[in-house]
């Protein structure tokens, strides 16, 4: 995975250089998230270039929020292992808990200073996802314990460093 | 329930001299009469407990405290752990240990002279194979730095007569771990990893050429992390965790069935076969809340009873005998399977 793919299952070769964010984005964002697998993992071609690109160069952007491994399906299977199309899968679900926590339930804490940031990490780590969020100076992951199955949030870590 | 307990006690010191097997299958049996109770012993609070047995031993791990005002484990976790033998006939604590080993295998060859003793200091866990006489093991990358996922890098290939290794198969950067399992027949060796860039895989050795013979694509950003098979050795179930379980016909070696978790929680790791292969076992849990045990029957590849334990999450499952034993937060749970089965 290199470049900052968009995403990882269509391998379509779009770099964050060829979007260019700090150009060509001229909303006014405060936040961006990526569901995409590993778009954001946190090294100098993937999350860290999406950081400098956006968090660095676009005045009053907040945060950035995505996946550092691979990201959860949108559609459950069947029993035979098959995709249900417009079923309710993990990201779905994920989704649909981002948005109770922000709106009517406090997420938990997690040192961010934003409450998009926190309810990303808190909903992804509930549904075991491998999520990551970056504000301007450090980023969170949330990752797999070696208690199988059971999923933290760590962090905080400085960027850009390379692990 | 204490005088059920002192009878089987009774009962099984008068039938162990006639035979272990016979004298442990009765011993299996309901202590009490209700379809759960909880293991006596253990400490309170809200913990990351784990149940793993081997050999119809049975242990129980603390893998740290969560904080129930926010549902988060108490970070950092320990390296060292805390762990409980359990007697599984009396279902009470016998003895308090620490170990850094998480599976009952290995802290069994760490404190016990057995065959394996040897691997318990640099491996963390392995399987034999005495077709080929071989262990296939596995060890942390970063045991003594951290506390977080378990990082295997490869996996060893070990020859018994001579102790050394003769094969590593390796892992990384390609993929990362997720577990392995020797087919009953041992002509294979499954070993379940994750790719960053294409998910779940479950990478199939011959474990006479010591070759990868064929890759399942799982199709999910998890990967099998526990596995076990039917008698015959024909299925092959593997966990996903919160993704579902897996079912594989190991003849053709083509994934043939999924189970999804139920809509208001997720499945935990760990599971656990009924005696016929009917059924698998599995915890359940929501953000370490709403704990409970499912049970979902093969053939029709849907859950068919849940058993409510715990308003605290359960991470783990295991087996003994026909109890089976639930890890939730708030402790050790013991469910007598037929009882539940019957009901």
């Amino acid at each position: 995975m290199t470049g900052g793919l968009p995403s990882c299952w269509d391998r379509t070769p779009v770099r964050v250089f060829d979007i260019a964010p700090s150009v060509n984005w001229v909303e006014d964002l405060d936040y961006f998230i990526i569901a995409g697998c590993a778009v954001l993992k946190p090294d100098a071609t993937n999350g860290f270039a999406w950081g400098s690109e956006i968090l660095k160069k676009i005045t009053n952007f907040k945060g950035l929020a995505g996946y550092h491994g691979s990201a959860p399906a949108d559609n459950d299977k069947d029993s035979s292992g098959n995709y249900i199309p417009n079923s309710r899968g993990p990201a779905v679900r994920i989704a649909e808990r981002f948005t109770v926590l922000m709106t009517t339930e406090q997420p938990n804490d997690y040192g961010t200073a934003h409450r998009l940031l926190n309810s990303w990490l808190q909903a992804n780590k509930e549904h075991s996802s491998l999520a990551i969020v970056y504000n301007a100076t450090h980023y969170w992951m949330v990752q797999e314990t070696f208690i199988r199955g059971v999923y933290c949030v760590y962090g905080p870590n400085a960027w850009p460093i390379e692990r | 329930m204490k005088r059920w307990r002192l009878f089987h006690l009774v009962v099984t010191m008068v039938a162990m001299p006639i035979g272990t097997f016979v004298g442990m299958q009765f011993a299996y049996q309901s202590v009490g009469q209700n379809t759960f109770r909880k293991i006596d012993g253990l400490p309170s609070g809200y913990r990351l407990w784990l149940v793993t047995t081997y050999e119809n031993h049975l242990f129980v791990i603390e893998g740290g405290q969560v904080d129930p005002k926010r549902w988060e484990p108490q970070l950092p976790l320990p390296l060292l752990f805390r762990a409980f033998r359990v007697d599984p006939v009396m279902e009470r604590v016998v003895e308090e240990i620490k170990t850094k080993h998480i599976f009952a295998q290995s802290i069994l060859a760490e404190r016990e002279q057995r065959r394996d003793s040897w691997l318990a200091q640099d491996y963390e866990y392995w399987l034999f194979d005495d077709k080929t006489n071989a262990a296939f093991a596995v060890k942390p990358t970063r045991w003594q730095e951290t506390a977080r996922a378990q990082r295997y890098s490869h996996v060893e290939v070990i020859d018994l007569s001579t102790r050394q290794v003769k094969k590593i198969i390796g892992l990384l950067p390609e993929a990362s771990f997720g577990t392995f399992a020797l087919h009953p027949n041992k002509a294979k060796l499954y070993i379940s990893v994750w790719g960053q860039d294409i998910g779940g895989l479950l990478w199939i050795y011959s474990t006479t050429t010591l070759e990868r013979i064929k890759t399942i694509e799982l199709r999910s950003d998890h990967t099998i992390k526990d596995i076990h098979f039917s008698k015959d050795g024909r299925y092959f179930f593997g966990s996903l965790g919160a993704r579902g379980i897996a079912i594989i016909d190991t003849e053709e070696d083509k994934l043939m069935g999924w189970i999804n978790p139920p809509e208001d929680r997720l499945y935990t790791v760990s599971i656990a076969l009924s005696s016929d292969d009917r059924e698998i076992y599995v915890g359940l849990g929501f953000a370490l809340k709403k704990g409970g045990i499912a049970a979902i029957d093969v053939e029709k590849r849907q859950i068919v009873r849940t058993l409510e334990l715990s308003p605290t999450g359960c991470i783990s499952v295991a087996k003994v005998g026909e109890k089976l034993f639930a890890a939730c937060l708030d402790g050790v749970y013991v469910i007598d399977i037929s009882q539940w089965r019957g009901q």
